[in-house]
């Protein structure tokens, strides 16, 4: 009799084990819904503190969402200053100290299906999902969400949600470790309900020329090259979740782009096929939890970029083939 | 006070100029109050950083940051000409109060230099460029994959014809992307890397972690052009 109550005992404690964790699942789930919406359809301005590594910034963001679609303003607020500007139809990066400005008009265009599959998943069983407290950010209470990794192939997130809006009030990138990649905290925040047009005014780049003629033509069988490249290993977990050729800012040839996805991690492939004249040289960069790899590998520039840690990259990297 | 002095100045602080320079901007500091009051703000700030352990940024931290911010006479703020009023919404339960919003600046050098500490996370695999003929990349293609995984009914099986889609696309039409000053092209590399940052920002990375800021926090190495 001893036997079966024990038996029914554990078989009650191991049901209210799973529930907890189904309920973390399912209320993580909520929540991450609920940011993802926020950070896209909410007006919001503020102040945040992003450490990577050795380096901090603090930056301002200016999230605009009305008639004309979503628009983002981010800046340095000072020290070396960098701007970003947004909308559904471009996309501007200004970097003086790197001597670098990027542009790509119609380069943000998206399908609603390309932004519901870049939505946090709490469907992957290579994460575990916890609620895990809360905390007081400028001003806001927020939810700890923690997603853990179960390998070494990704990081772990701690994210804390405002608990009205959703919005993201502080992130932490962590490795297997627990070890910090990368921290963001909103220092500010403000919810008004329009953001002035003429914090997204871009009129001072209207003068660039315009492109025609400027993207260089593609050597003759770039095009035909660039599919026959082929993944040789991709992480457990991670799936193919774009495959299109781009026209990217800052390359006068087509490239390919290949998004791997594993619910909450993302990594690009990039395969260029570089003009005459063109030269490249293999580098390895790394700056908080963005871990960047390229090379040239048989006429080809080869890069792959991701939030994952430099041992999936250069793993990932290591598979690219290109097939006869 | 333009950005570079102010490198320049957190350079001196950080003991990392040459000898010249550094005899340079001592003599210039020790002439100037106005400098020894920045300094002092640098430190502040610097010390609200370091202080903190690694793993907890926190609210304490945001009211340092915020405190300092606020601390800065105007005098060494700047504006870039954006600053605007917004009314606020009515949130009185999170006390909010919108006064003023500072679009672009107004706000001291000194938050940003906290960041002006050593790039101990950039390297390059080799300095020198290579040409484009066809080889290897030895110190990388030398990596054993972590295990077998090898892809399957993906791209590694999937007909080449269904890999890429077409180039004339008319989001990826080539006539979208403006040709760029030459004096902001940077190098070949730092174009081709930014390019790809953005790129994976906009159509990979999830949009919900603000991925544009790992574009501003990313330091792209500079590199000579051939």
């Amino acid at each position: 009799m001893s036997r079966v109550l024990l038996v029914l005992l554990l078989l009650l404690v191991a049901t209210q084990s799973y529930s907890a964790v189904a309920d973390d699942r399912e209320a993580v789930s909520r929540l991450l819904e609920k940011m993802a919406s926020a950070s896209q359809s909410l007006n919001y301005t503020g102040t945040f503190t992003f450490v990577n590594g050795d380096k901090s910034w603090t930056m301002q963001i200016v999230h605009g969402f009305d008639k004309q679609g979503e628009r983002e303003y981010l800046s340095t607020i000072a020290g070396e200053l960098r701007k970003v500007y947004r909308d559904d139809h471009s996309l501007i990066s200004v970097i003086p100290d790197k001597e670098l400005l990027l542009v790509e008009k119609s380069a943000t265009e998206r399908s609603a299906a390309d932004v519901f599959d870049r939505q946090f998943s709490t469907q992957s069983d290579y994460y575990d999902y916890y609620l895990d407290g809360v905390e007081d950010i400028a001003g806001y209470t927020c939810q700890v969400v923690s997603i853990v990794p179960r390998d070494s192939h990704r990081f772990g997130y701690r994210l804390c949600l405002e608990a009205e809006t959703g919005l993201l009030l502080k992130s932490q990138v962590v490795d297997k470790a627990g070890q910090p990649k990368e921290q963001l905290i909103f220092n500010r925040l403000e919810l008004p309900e329009k953001t002035p047009d003429i914090h997204f005014s871009t009129a001072e780049y209207d003068w660039l020329p315009d492109a025609a003629g400027g993207a260089g033509e593609p050597a003759d069988n770039t095009l035909d090259l660039l599919p026959r490249w082929q993944l040789g290993w991709l992480p457990p977990g991670f799936e193919v979740k774009q495959d299109k050729t781009r026209v990217v800012a800052g390359s006068r040839s087509a490239v390919r782009h290949i998004v791997l996805d594993d619910g909450v991690a993302a990594i690009s492939v990039f395969i260029k096929q570089p003009l005459n004249g063109e030269r490249y040289h293999a580098s390895r960069e790394h700056s908080g939890a963005l871990n960047t790899l390229m090379s040239i590998k048989q006429g080809f520039v080869l890069a792959v970029i991701g939030e994952v840690p430099d041992t999936t990259i250069t793993a990932i990297h290591a598979g690219l083939k290109l097939a006869p | 006070m333009g950005n570079s002095y102010q490198e320049r100045l957190s350079a001196w602080a950080d003991d990392e100029l040459g000898g010249f320079e550094t005899r340079r901007m001592t003599d210039e500091v020790l002439k100037s109050e106005a400098l020894r009051s920045r300094l002092k703000h640098y430190q502040l700030i610097g010390s609200a950083i370091r202080d903190e352990p690694a793993v907890a940024l926190d609210q304490s931290f945001s009211d340092r940051v915020m405190a300092e911010i606020a601390a800065l006479p105007e005098e060494e703020q700047w504006d870039l000409g954006m600053e605007t009023e917004v009314s606020a919404t009515d949130d009185s339960r999170r006390g909010v109060s919108w006064l003023k919003v500072l679009a672009g600046g107004a706000i001291a050098a000194s938050v940003a230099l906290i960041s002006l500490t050593v790039l101990k996370s950039i390297h390059s695999l080799s300095g020198v460029e290579q040409p484009l003929a066809p080889q290897p990349v030895a110190d990388v293609t030398d990596i054993k994959p972590l295990h077998d995984n090898t892809v399957a009914g993906t791209v590694a099986s999937m007909p080449p014809s269904d890999l890429a889609k077409p180039v004339s696309s008319p989001s990826i039409a080539p006539q979208a992307v403006k040709p760029i000053p030459p004096a902001m092209q940077g190098s070949a590399n730092a174009r081709l890397l930014g390019g790809y940052l953005a790129t994976h920002a906009e159509h990979a990375a999830r949009r919900t972690m603000l991925p544009r800021a790992r574009i501003m926090g990313f330091d792209i190495p500079v590199d000579e052009e051939p």
